[in-house]
């Protein structure tokens, strides 16, 4: 299981800029959106390289399972 | 990383307790007390001598019913009184007073603790309500230029 870890800098005028990491396609833009929601209005919202990257999925044989 | 966002906060509906527990930890910071409102209201607030200001608290929105109109929240010390409020459009305002300085120097001053207290109710918004989605601080810290920086991780399900 690998860590989503969130690293935020508030500035002393209460700005708030927020590096989310660890969560791949869109589902790290839906935990930023969740943490605008609670604090404000969002500014502004910047994919990284990662953010384009497939969500990991395995493929389960069911088939083979049911002959063992 | 996966990405970055920029987030302007705004005091919230309802937030109401929350706001309490910034502005008490911002004042306590600078040295000021809180006092009950209504006895000091009518003893040495409104003296001649003292200058008063006046300011909305950027980025409020209606806090609702939360707090009364005529309820307050003051804190003070020997020469400043800064006083919490909710105007007649339901937002709040600060207004500051004191003896010895100047309207702009107070107004400094408001604006300065106005953003001091956004920035502890951002921070404890975000720390309530990231630990009930189970990511929890692993480090905290003030830097140089007052930024406040948090890290918080947590485990996919």
């Amino acid at each position: 299981m690998p860590a989503r870890e969130i690293d935020i800098q508030i500035a002393p005028d209460g700005t708030v800029r927020a590096t989310v990491s660890g969560i791949k396609g869109p589902a790290c833009q839906e935990l930023a959106k969740e943490l605008a929601q609670i604090i404000g209005q969002e500014l502004s919202f910047a994919p990284t390289a990662e953010f384009y990257e497939c969500e990991e999925h395995r493929d389960v044989d069911i088939e083979d399972q049911s002959r063992t | 990383m996966s990405g970055v966002i920029v987030i302007a906060p705004i005091v919230a509906t309802a937030a109401w307790p929350v706001l309490c527990s910034a502005a008490a930890a911002v004042m306590g910071a600078v040295g000021l007390t809180a006092v009950n409102a209504q006895a000091n209201i009518t003893t040495d607030v409104a003296t001649e001598t003292n200058t008063r200001v006046e300011l909305d608290l950027a980025n409020s929105e209606e806090v609702g019913t939360t707090i009364r109109r005529d309820e307050e929240l003051v804190f003070a010390n020997d020469s400043l009184k800064v006083i919490f409020s909710r105007d007649t459009r339901g937002k709040l305002k600060i207004c500051v007073e004191g003896s010895g300085y100047s309207k702009a120097e107070l107004e400094q001053f408001g604006r300065d603790i106005a953003g001091r207290v956004v920035q502890q109710y951002a921070y404890q918004r975000i720390v309530q309500e990231m630990q009930a989605r189970h990511l929890s601080v692993v480090d905290q810290s003030v830097d140089a230029d007052d930024n406040i920086h948090i890290k918080l991780r947590g485990w996919e399900d």
